[in-house]
């Protein structure tokens, strides 16, 4: 059985599958222990000196400030009340507006929406599929969200369609993503990850076997599974695999050879993979050694920061001993130099 | 969620009801009320601050800031929940606050050293474990205490950090190889 989300939490398990599990798993053994030790730590500590002076003072200036500003306070609050109810109001409406469906436009041949085949335009409902053959094609569009291209041989599910959410189920085939709305309002979920918008437009394609490949030509794209979470830069694919979410993303321009070393890498768990992926790398591969730093076995992660070094130079005043350690601010750097760093990640 | 008071009567209760009749107090205006409710709850309040930002000194401003921010707000404090309770939630949002706003701290305040930071005097696996906390970059630091010592769900972090549930996962995952890592070195 794969991990729960939640170390912890084994719902539905029974008591020896859970034994069965956490014995096998390191990672579950790993944060259960862990819990297990940060819930006796101590709740409280006294601070070193008695900081209420200090306190006391700004509570006497906090006072002083407060008598003066009291006769303008109610003009304020009226203001604020009259700002609120604007704002409530416009997002009852929005998050009101009915918007269950989506259009869906013909792009080639007959694709099938729901039961009936779409000769022209139509409506694509929550919970419906669409469907291509090998000669069909068809365009979703969403005006504040963005458009959607589903491929040939593609079925498409729409699961959600609200203001906070939008969510296609790509069981098989491919799509292709122009989207503008905000980061972390288009989902697509896959067999093997969920895909994120991150404020992008990518190519998303399933096979039968439910592995994925996401292609990002523009902006991010956030790829999760269970605890597994990478974010895919614009020029960069990522692949996935059922029960084992997302690999380490690489360069749309890597070599093959370096592509399937990094596969056996990811999936296969072979040993010697590493070997043939720091052998196979070229400085377009940079940014997947750094990636490969931060999952690699501490064991490994030297050699990685030796090929990754020999390839690039180091961001200035970031020394080995940093970021072999993963320092945040040599994470941060190395980051900001290979242009992995997605916004949000700063806040 | 942080841990409700307890429904029967005990001396968890009455602590949580003397907290509440001081704060009724404190919201009139009396500081000697606020500076009991101060006394009771300052070690706890600091802990807090000193996990979440592994450094001395400025622990002991934001300890100073929750209460200055609680004294303001204790209009807001309507004894739905216990005192103390209401006090944790208003230390951890100054403190992800000021993380907010001070990114940069580190580069212009000396960071305290580890063996400073270690807030037991316990022995053994706490001590261990207390320093590596500290030593974990400050995202990861961050979600670890507030989902593992604080109790918080990913999506209640996810709403006060200003991030995605996903990416409190994420951070969390990194926290616990890291720590793994440090406690077995």
């Amino acid at each position: 059985m794969k991990c729960p989300e939640d170390p912890l939490r084994f719902d539905g398990w029974s008591a020896a599958d859970r034994e069965d599990h956490v014995r096998c798993c390191p990672q579950c053994s790993v944060a259960i222990r862990l819990r297990a030790a940060a819930g006796v730590l101590p709740r409280s500590r006294p601070p070193n000196r008695d900081l209420w002076p200090d306190i006391a003072v700004r509570l006497a200036d906090e006072s002083a400030a407060g008598v003066r500003k009291r006769g303008y306070r109610w003009v304020w609050r009226m203001a604020a009340v009259f700002l609120i109810l604007v704002l409530a109001t416009a997002v009852w409406r929005m998050q009101h507006r009915p918007n269950v469906s989506w259009e869906v436009a013909r792009t080639e041949g007959v694709p099938v929406v729901g039961e009936a085949p779409l000769l022209d335009a139509g409506r694509l409902h929550k919970g419906e599929w669409i469907e291509t053959d090998a000669r069909s094609r068809a365009a979703l569009i969403v005006p504040a969200l963005g458009e959607v291209d589903v491929e040939p041989n593609t079925r498409v599910r729409l699961v959600e369609s609200r203001s906070q959410e939008h969510r296609l189920a790509l069981e098989e085939g491919a799509i292709h993503a122009r989207i503008w709305a905000p980061p972390r309002l288009f989902y697509v979920q896959t067999p093997s990850a969920l895909a994120i918008d991150l404020g992008c437009e990518y190519t998303l394609t399933v096979d039968s076997t439910g592995g994925s490949r996401l292609h990002v030509e523009f902006g991010y794209v956030a790829l999760e599974h269970a605890d597994r979470h990478v974010v895919v830069p614009a020029g960069s694919m990522c692949l996935t695999r059922p029960g084992k979410g997302p690999g380490t993303p690489f360069s749309e321009h890597a070599t093959v050879a370096f592509r399937e070393a990094l596969v056996r890498h990811d999936f296969a768990s072979e040993p010697d993979a590493l070997d043939d992926v720091l052998a196979r790398a070229t400085t377009t591969d940079v940014a997947t050694l750094w990636n490969l730093m931060q999952t690699v076995r501490p064991t490994d992660r030297r050699r990685v920061y030796r090929r990754l070094t020999t390839l690039t130079a180091a961001p200035d005043g970031v020394s080995a001993a940093d970021a072999l350690r993963l320092e945040e601010e040599a994470v941060d750097a190395w980051e900001h130099q290979l242009g992995l760093v997605f916004e949000e990640w700063e806040y | 969620m942080f841990a409700e008071p307890a429904a029967n009567v005990g001396p968890t209760e009455i602590a949580a009801q003397s907290d509440n009749a001081l704060a009724e107090q404190a919201k009139a205006g009396d500081t000697r009320a606020f500076e009991a409710l101060y006394r009771v709850h300052v070690d706890r309040v600091y802990a807090i601050c000193l996990r979440m930002v592994a450094d001395i000194g400025w622990a002991e401003e934001l300890t100073q800031d929750t209460f200055v921010r609680a004294w303001r707000r204790l209009g807001g404090f309507r004894g739905e929940s216990a005192f103390g309770t209401w006090l944790y939630r208003v230390a951890v949002n100054v403190v992800l606050a000021a993380l907010r706003t001070e990114r940069r701290r580190k580069a212009r305040f000396v960071r305290a050293e580890l063996h400073d930071v270690g807030c037991p005097a316990a022995p053994g696996e706490a001590m261990d474990l207390e320093k590596a906390i500290a030593a974990l970059p400050r995202k990861a630091r961050m979600v670890f205490v507030l989902h593992e010592i604080e109790g918080y769900r990913h999506d209640e972090i996810a709403r006060a950090m200003h991030i995605a549930p996903g990416t409190s996962k994420a951070h969390l995952f990194r926290a616990r190889k890291l720590l793994q890592q440090m406690l077995e070195q």
